[in-house]
């Protein structure tokens, strides 16, 4: 029974009724203790695939089931063993840090003696013990995250599901936040299912993750596996004269026998090489030759955005700024929901 | 293990108690929801202080001030069915709805517990504005008396709180609808004041002009008016009225609407889950 995967899609699909297809046959299974993540933009299609999960909102066609149980059949038994914390804070503001702990433990039954416990537990977890009788309205960003976190964990759930966890934090506080889901995890032996457009956030936290966008997985493995796929590093190349400079350089450099694979940069092209400190003097000599002058290098081994940008085309920022200035337009409408 | 509806009361209770938490924490909030019917209350005995000793049968034989009364009690209501609507959206908003939802709490707990909640605030909002209006006559010529003493007060606020549901839930309904809180507001508002001026709230139906009479009866604002009357003002507070019939019709009509708003809000509710 534990062999079996704790979270088993497939084919999954969701059309809105206003024909938005947000996930267009989404397959994947998550193992017990593993920490999961979905990469990708705003838009792509991670929110819906959760939303489903935590049987929260309809699939159109494909199958979905957690701990082996269908999520439309078996919703209740499966909100009992799960844990959810989202971008949107579902925080009462007018009740205290405690107050918020004790509601969401009733709800789930807990024994008095068993829930106050795991409260002063949660609340000194968190740090929040200090000022667990203040309301929740009066905390900081970061505190707000925490208790929403420890809510989430109030009922010691065997898989917790995370959506957007860190949007909105500064960078301390989603230092701090990583540290929590690391513990949870490793030591706790929690499963957790994580959505970000965060790169360094799914390199960083993720055992494995799959790249979304368009409602599509566009590529699984672990970051490491995915980054290996491009090759070593990354060579970022900009020139002095910039018409024709580009297309000349990467027609040129593609067929080098190191030379993996030409994406187009920012302003120049990306060369990605198995061994980057060998192959900067040969491509420097090579594109001299031609009378190429380059006016930056820079060499990195590969992010998530790299993978990214192979398998879409454009990368994760410029998709992000792309969509803002989209729903910019569109109108800012929280009362409507977030997909 | 807690099971089926015992669950279901629990979680409901659970929920309540939050409302009630939130209630008390902020008294503030009904203070201020009782200073515009306070005034009202103040203002409308003093216009028409005269107009009831014309015509003393028409207003039961009681002062203007005292017929008043249970309009300003309705309208108090009317008002703070209001925030049922907008309490939700809020909960929405927030995201404490959707953290409600991932737990296994019965979805219709969450409604009636926020719904029961209402109850209780308006109920608190009823009896301050009945001791309000009772303070206040103590100091005119003619005092305040509540024939049928406390029964007849809770009685009243009976049919005001069965009022009071039937506005709640339809406010919960056009705040699942609307998903907006200022549309929400707007759309009570601009129920809530044709209702209360095409009822008996202002003058007995009797003195109302004809076309308006027509109205009046068809308006669930009077019978709830006229059956506070009744219970608050005594027997003869409605003097073409028998009291019996009149309480038991105002009952039927009232909790039909009830039963109806009601039905609105729970199936756009779990539409809305979905």
């Amino acid at each position: 029974m534990n062999n079996e995967p704790i979270i088993d899609v497939h084919d999954l699909t969701k059309v809105y009724p206003d024909g938005t297809q947000a996930v267009q046959g989404v397959s994947f299974q998550v193992e017990r203790g593993e920490f999961f993540g979905f990469l990708g933009p705003n838009g792509a299609g991670k929110s819906t695939t959760i939303k489903i999960l935590i049987t929260l909102l309809g699939r159109t066609s494909g199958e979905a089931s957690v701990f082996g149980l269908d999520v439309d059949r078996h919703a209740d038994a499966i909100r009992r063993r799960i844990g959810y914390s989202a971008q949107e804070i579902g925080l009462d503001d007018e009740l205290t840090g405690r107050e918020n702990l004790l509601l969401q433990g009733r709800l789930y039954h807990l024994p008095t003696v068993v829930l106050k416990q795991r409260v002063e537990e949660l609340l000194a977890l968190m740090d929040l013990a200090g000022d667990a009788d203040r309301p929740a309205g009066s905390y900081s960003g970061g505190m707000r995250k925490r208790l929403d976190l420890a809510t989430g964990l109030i009922h010691r759930p065997e898989l917790l599901f995370l959506d957007e966890p860190t949007t909105g934090l500064d960078p301390q506080n989603r230092a701090g936040l990583w540290k929590h889901l690391e513990r949870l995890n490793k030591e706790e032996g929690l499963t957790i299912f994580l959505t970000t457009h965060y790169m360094e956030e799914a390199d960083r936290l993720c055992d494995r993750l799959a790249i979304i966008d368009h409602g599509r997985i566009i590529a699984e493995g672990s970051p490491a596996s995915l980054k290996a796929q491009l090759g070593g590093d990354v060579v970022a190349l900009t020139f002095k004269e910039e018409v024709g400079s580009k297309e000349r350089a990467a027609a040129l450099v593609k067929g080098l026998p190191f030379v993996r694979d030409v994406t187009a940069g920012d302003d120049g092209i990306n060369v990605i090489v198995e061994d980057g400190g060998a192959a900067v003097p040969e491509l420097m000599r090579v594109l001299g030759e031609e009378g190429l002058r380059v006016a930056r290098l820079s060499m990195t081994t590969p992010t998530l955005d790299d993978v990214f940008l192979k398998y879409t085309g454009h990368s994760i920022r410029q998709e992000e700024l792309d969509r803002d200035w989209r729903s910019s337009r569109g109108g800012w409408a929280p009362w409507r929901r977030r997909h | 293990m807690t099971t089926g509806a015992h669950a279901f009361f629990l979680e409901t209770l659970i929920l309540y108690q939050r409302s009630m938490k939130i209630l008390t924490r902020r008294p503030i909030a009904i203070y201020f929801s009782l200073i515009q019917p306070v005034i009202w209350m103040l203002l409308f005995g003093q216009i028409f202080n005269r107009i009831a000793s014309f015509n003393p049968t028409a207003f039961g034989g009681k002062s203007y001030f005292q017929f008043f009364v249970p309009s300003v009690l309705l309208q108090t209501l009317l008002f703070g069915a209001a925030q049922s609507g907008i309490g939700i959206i809020n909960d929405m908003q927030s995201g404490f709805l959707n953290k409600l939802l991932t737990t296994p709490v019965h979805r219709m707990a969450i409604l009636l517990g926020r719904i029961l909640g209402d109850l209780t605030r308006m109920s608190l909002q009823g009896l301050l504005i009945v001791l309000i209006a009772w303070l206040a006559g103590q100091l005119q010529a003619e005092r305040v008396r509540y024939e049928n003493g406390l029964p007849g007060v809770l009685a009243a606020l009976g049919i005001a709180l069965l009022f009071g549901l039937g506005l709640a839930s339809l406010n919960v309904f056009i705040a699942l609808k609307t998903r907006n809180t200022e549309s929400t507001f707007l759309i009570a508002n601009f129920l809530t004041l044709p209702l209360l001026f095409t009822s008996s709230a202002q003058l007995p139906v009797t003195l109302l002009p004809d076309w308006l009479q027509h109205v009046a009866r068809f308006n669930p604002v009077t019978y709830a008016i006229d059956s506070m009357r009744v219970l608050l003002n005594g027997a003869h507070a409605v003097p073409d009225e028998q009291p019996g019939p009149l309480i038991l019709r105002t009952v039927l009509i009232l909790g039909l609407l009830a039963t109806l708003t009601l039905t609105l809000a729970v199936r756009s509710f779990r539409r809305s889950l979905r």
